[in-house]
């Protein structure tokens, strides 16, 4: 049992990510997200390594880096972690805390059936997912798989 | 109202965008999607071009082009088109059919609200899309490693 901070339920309220789902849902929610702090500089996830967690960021920020360069930034109501989350193999990026930085997360390997239970959020994920998708392919014009 | 061949349910069992949807579901899935058949040759998608519909492909081949070079091939179970579909932006690449191409299609503007009548869908389209975006992640062109964590939205 994971207590969290009284403001949590209003992050997620005010979440683009979580703004189709009511309250009572979003409570129901809470209840299964752990949360953790990390100081900057804390290397929250390794780029190639597996890992089951899926995090949401509340406050603070964060770099992505890919092969040691920072290819993005992640703040508040951004996510991470969800390529291995799924169980579609190993971290794709690295993620660093620049600041200190508050996250919810999903312990081990809990996403798939969080997003059963919850499939609006997995339809809005697939919308961010795609972006990231369109993102990759439109910079470098090397879609290795299709993207339509 | 399309008629669809008898086997389409049959088509969605075996394809695993559609793993642990009963047959009813199925049924209505089958009543929602059109139908559509190309030609060898014939270009489906066109990179850059505007088109919001969103295809499964059932029997044949067809070849994904972006940049002037072939990056993939997609068969039966595989679908193509998502990304516009979802962000309405200009298609990231050309679609060929190499063979005779049967396809399962939700005409324009329908896929957001079929993924929220059918959940499982959903989240096989969620599972396929981050490995799509991993392969295209570790592909190797460095410029290709903007992970983007994200846009705000």
């Amino acid at each position: 049992m994971t207590v969290l901070r009284d403001d949590t339920m209003t992050h997620l309220q005010r979440s683009p990510l979580f703004q189709s789902i009511g309250d009572e849902r979003l409570a129901a929610m809470c209840e299964r997200f752990a949360e953790g702090v990390f100081r900057p500089g804390h290397l929250v996830l390794q780029q190639g390594t597996p890992g089951l967690e899926f995090f949401l960021i509340l406050e603070g920020t964060a770099d992505v880096l890919v092969n040691g360069d920072v290819v993005a930034t992640l703040g508040p109501d951004d996510f991470f972690g969800e390529v291995a989350a799924l169980r579609e193999g190993t971290h794709t990026a690295s993620v660093q805390a620049t600041s200190q930085m508050r996250c919810l997360y999903l312990p081990n390997g809990a996403l798939h059936g969080f997003l059963l239970d919850h499939p609006e959020l997995a339809v809005t994920l697939l919308h961010r997912v795609v972006r990231r998708l369109r993102s990759v392919v439109t910079s470098a014009e090397v879609a290795a798989l299709p993207g339509g | 109202m399309t008629v669809l061949r008898d086997d389409v349910i049959g088509l969605l069992t075996a394809s695993p965008l559609f793993a642990g949807i009963g047959r009813g579901e199925l049924r209505q899935i089958a009543d929602q999607l059109e139908e559509q058949h190309y030609l060898a040759g014939h270009r489906i998608l066109t990179e850059g071009m505007s088109g919001i519909e969103f295809f499964l492909v059932v029997e044949g081949e067809a070849t994904v082009e972006s940049g002037g070079r072939v990056r993939a091939q997609l068969g039966p179970g595989d679908f193509f088109g998502e990304v516009a579909a979802l962000d309405h932006g200009p298609r990231t690449a050309t679609v060929r059919a190499t063979s005779a191409l049967r396809c399962l299609t939700l005409p324009n503007g329908a896929l957001m609200g079929f993924l929220l009548e059918h959940p499982r869908f959903a989240l096989a389209m969620l599972h396929a899309s981050v490995r799509r975006f991993k392969a295209a992640m570790t592909s190797g062109h460095p410029v290709a490693a903007t992970g983007r964590g994200e846009e705000k939205a």
